[in-house]
């Protein structure tokens, strides 16, 4: 029985009486990759701080389970969380500029965050961020160390932090939307970054993005969320050639491509919902175009068909078209 | 309904404010001891704890302190207005000055502010005061001379902020005189972080004049001032409390109630930075 | 770096332009400088000589640019009312001031930083809505008042402490620093240290009670701001600990807008060093600058004016020093 790194089991955040996320559920295998691919707004991000138990002011869990390695990180106590955070799962974040402090040095966030793990000297500490500034192959290690953010690039500043989240060696890596704030040309350099650093360290990696290329770029297995619900849930193949949910479908077809010049680029009529609405009945209804009566009364449930989940209830028929 | 917060605390500072100027306009017709705001002494009277007669107790003359505090605000609200009044008269022509005519005027205007903004507070109204004779007139002049430099300041600021910004240029490239453009829109623009910071500064300006009181460069007697109300009761203030404590607490109260005025008024008109 | 050099010159230039106006402004108080300096019934004779003696025989021009001259030398003219050195006389008031002041900073950087920081941790809390009072109502506290109602409690009804002037006992031997809590501890005399602690706390705290909250809502609103900062949020992600972000990443962050408030501050409690020596009966510059008023003794009003306004310029440029220090944003010419 291949046993999964991490679980998530029916998992629903509220804040309040408004419902984040509602059930979800997947599992990562070590040295998988999987995306979480959804809209603004979808609670991808919101999926991963929970992982990480890292809930805003006023939002909490209430309900369901997130097993790492067996045991469920909300049993957990504050300083194992603690200890967990970025030594067994890390995570970066989408604006690399941001996320660093602008009045430190590279060297000395870097050596925050090994202090906060291992016990080595400053020594080992050095050569453990060049060693990792290498793998991120950032050429001049001890000019970027004695840099402030702001001397360094996005792209730069990209690998920087993936190279702070690796040198924890961790068992996982979640990166939330890791390419939305980079060039174009950057974006495909850290793609396969990420690529290389994950066959190298034999690591799982999860990625969120609303971005579907660099997801399917990378991950084995696909989640398609929407208004804090799952949609789909398959393996990358799957999701692209014969995806069952209308609002998979809908994305799919939005992306812009070279091979399909359309006239015009296809949107999805309508916005996203915003938290808590609508309260009963399939979120997507709205700009469904295979809407019927039943979608507004009841919310469809995660269908299990062989090779995937659907929350769809016409996924049967979605199938054949 | 945050906002509506604000606004009620607003409404009862104000409310105080109102009340007090009342108060202090009618202080001699309320109190039932007019006579007290005299040159009187009452022998058999002096110093008696608070009571139902005298709620904030007697003075060393005997005068009933109540009476003394509701004749001593009228003194502070007028150095109140005096101070802020003046200090805008000074200084929003400066500021005016330097910041639409610009170049040489606008250095020297601000090289002269600077100089004044140098000096820690209270000193150089303390040497005015003292310069001018020792009076509450000379008082109000001495912190009111002293603060303009804040005044021209802030109106430069905004003037030199609102003059560039894009409807301005749309506006003149259309074809909009400057003097109209001044009247119509950039003056009107600038005046308010202006008259925020002076409503704020009204309940300073009371502070100040009552600390140049204390130490001897205001108010004189036989005049009514709450600081000049404290350091006379320096001879008793240990044993017989309420000879200081009263005069300060009205102080204390009223500059507070500006502040929350000044306050409220800063987030009605939302002008102010975040707070 | 030219920028520095700029604020210093100019700064420079600010110190001279307040000598000149004290001095403008003491030639017109009302008095006669020379009754304080020959005191009563002076003979023609004496009268012209000291006229001539003091240079205020001179156009007031000529006066001023002499002593401006002077003061570029170090030479500060004497004093009419004690015919000292206006030097010895500042020297040793300023000690007594400056000991002062820097211990009401202290306290309020000391309360007032930890109070900040909770308020900004715990918006909702006692904490929050304490700064919320104190920062409202510290600043509108008439600190003479306040000193008073300290007396009449803490020296008054409990005679916990006494209740004027510097201290009792003689000074330490050896004057190191002029400060007499600095110099009764570097000279181990600890009974004077206790009672020189005793005599300034007073004070300091009357002092420092009015400007703390300032310092507490500008630390409680940068903290606030930082601890949004999406930098936390990813130091928290690595599993630095809590204490640690705190105290390294945020507080420094935040420190930068708190030291262009403590200028600020520190200004106030300048101020109000005229108002609280008077109460306690503080041998310091405050006092002096009374007393010399009072009697017409210019050239000391002169000197405590520019002693006044040098400490004040001195201490900004100070905190701007700091400040670029913390934030190496601006040195390394940041975008």
């Amino acid at each position: 029985m291949s046993e999964a790194l991490l679980t998530l089991e029916e998992l629903t955040v509220k804040a309040g009486n408004l419902t984040l996320l509602d059930k979800i559920t997947f599992s990562v295998k070590r040295g998988e990759t999987i995306g979480i691919v959804g809209e603004s707004g979808s609670g991808k991000s919101m999926t991963a701080w929970s992982i990480l138990r890292l809930l805003p002011k006023g939002v909490k869990a209430a309900g369901g389970k997130v097993c790492f390695k067996g045991t469920d990180l909300y049993s957990r106590s504050t300083e194992e969380m603690r200890a967990l955070r970025g030594r067994r799962i890390a995570m970066i974040l989408q604006d690399p500029h941001a996320a660093l402090n602008p009045i430190r040095t590279i060297a000395a966030q870097m050596d925050d965050v090994i202090r906060a793990h291992f016990r080595e000297d400053k020594q080992a500490r050095r050569a453990r961020m060049r060693r990792f500034l290498t793998m991120v192959e950032l050429a001049e290690s001890e000019r970027v160390l004695s840099s402030y953010p702001f001397q360094l690039s996005g792209g730069m500043l990209q690998r920087v932090l993936i190279a702070m989240a690796l040198c924890l060696e961790p068992d996982m890596l979640i990166a939330d939307e890791p390419t939305t704030a980079l060039d174009a040309l950057i974006r495909l350099q850290i793609v396969e970054l990420l690529q290389k650093v994950q066959r190298e360290s034999g690591m799982a990696l999860m990625v969120i993005s609303h971005d579907f290329g660099v997801v399917s770029k990378l991950a084995g297995h696909i989640v398609v969320m929407y208004g804090g619900r799952m949609a789909e849930y398959a393996a990358t193949g799957e999701i692209l050639e014969h995806s069952r949910h209308p609002y998979t479908r809908a994305l799919l077809k939005s992306r812009p491509s070279v091979k399909h010049v359309a006239e015009r680029l296809y949107t999805i009529p309508g916005t996203p919902p915003k938290a808590g609405e609508p309260e009963k009945g399939c979120k997507f209804e709205p700009r469904c175009p295979f809407r019927a009566g039943r979608c507004r009364r009841e919310a469809p449930p995660l269908y299990e068909h062989g090779r995937g989940r659907v929350a769809c209830f016409f996924h049967e028929d979605l199938k054949n078209v | 309904m945050f906002r509506n917060r604000y606004t009620k605390t607003f409404y009862l500072s104000s409310g105080y404010l109102l009340l007090l100027a009342l108060l202090a306009l009618l202080a001699g017709g309320l109190t039932p001891y007019p006579q007290d705001a005299g040159n009187v002494m009452h022998f058999t009277e002096r110093l008696l704890p608070p009571s139902l007669s005298h709620p904030f107790g007697t003075d060393s003359l005997g005068r009933d302190i109540l009476t003394l505090v509701l004749f001593g605000a009228r003194l502070s609200l007028m150095a109140a207005l005096g101070v802020v009044g003046l200090a805008l008269v000074i200084g929003i022509p400066l500021g005016l000055l330097a910041g639409l005519k610009g170049r040489w005027l606008d250095d020297l205007i601000m090289r002269v502010c600077d100089v004044f903004l140098a000096f820690p507070p209270l000193l150089l109204p303390v040497i005015l005061a003292a310069a001018l004779g020792p009076n509450l007139k000379n008082a109000i002049i001495a912190v009111a001379v002293s603060w303009f430099p804040w005044y021209t300041r802030i109106l430069r600021a905004q003037i030199l902020t609102v003059r560039h910004l894009p409807y301005i240029t749309a506006a003149r490239s259309a074809g909009a005189s400057d003097i109209w453009l001044m009247w119509r829109h950039i003056l009107p623009n600038s005046m308010a972080p202006v008259l925020v910071q002076a409503t704020l500064d009204m309940g300073y300006a009371i502070l100040a004049v009552a600390g140049l009181s204390f130490i001897g460069f205001g108010a004189r007697p036989p005049a009514i001032e709450w600081g000049l109300m404290i350091t006379a009761s320096r001879a008793t203030f240990l044993d017989f409390w309420w000879t200081a404590f009263f005069p300060g607490l009205a102080l204390f109260i009223t500059v507070f109630a500006f502040n929350l005025s000044g306050e409220g008024l800063k987030k009605i008109l939302a002008t102010g930075d975040e707070s | 770096m030219s920028y520095f050099v700029r604020r210093i010159f100019f700064s420079f230039f600010v110190i001279v332009a307040v000598a000149v106006l004290t001095f403008v402004i003491m030639r017109l108080l009302p008095g006669d400088p020379l009754t304080t300096w020959l005191g009563d019934r002076p003979t023609q004779e004496q009268i012209d000589k000291a006229r001539r003696e003091l240079g205020l025989d001179q156009p007031l021009y000529v006066q001023g640019w002499k002593y401006i001259g002077n003061v570029a030398r170090g030479d500060f003219g004497r004093s009419l009312r004690t015919r000292r050195p206006v030097w010895d006389e500042l020297k040793e008031k300023f000690a007594a001031t400056f000991e002062l002041t820097s211990l009401a900073m202290f306290f309020c950087l000391l309360f007032g930083i930890p109070v900040g920081i909770a308020a900004a941790r715990h918006p909702d809390s006692p904490w929050a809505r304490l700064e919320k009072f104190l920062s409202l109502s510290g600043v509108a506290i008439p600190v003479f008042w306040l000193g008073m109602l300290l007396q009449i409690l803490l020296a008054g009804k409990l005679n916990w402490l006494p209740l004027q002037g510097r201290g009792v006992l003689p000074p330490p031997e050896h004057s190191y620093t002029g400060l007499l809590l600095l110099d009764a501890l570097l000279n181990l005399e600890y009974d004077t240290f206790a009672d020189a602690l005793q005599h300034i706390f007073m004070p300091a705290l009357a002092l420092s009670l009015a400007s703390f909250g300032i310092i507490t809502r500008s630390v409680r609103s940068a903290m606030g701001q930082v601890l949004h900062k999406e930098y936390i949020r990813t130091a928290r992600a690595f599993g630095v600990p809590q204490k640690r972000i705190l105290f390294v990443h945020a507080l420094k962050n935040a420190l930068i807008p708190v030291i262009t408030v403590s200028g600020l501050v520190y200004g106030y409690l300048l101020g109000g060093t005229f108002l609280i020596e008077r109460v306690f009966d503080w041998p310091g510059l405050g006092q002096l600058a009374v007393m010399s008023i009072l009697t017409n003794d210019m050239p000391v009003v002169s000197g405590v004016a520019l002693l006044y306004a040098f400490v004040y310029t001195l201490i900004n440029l100070a905190l701007d020093l700091f400040y670029l220090w913390i934030d190496p944003r601006i040195t390394k010419n940041a975008v």
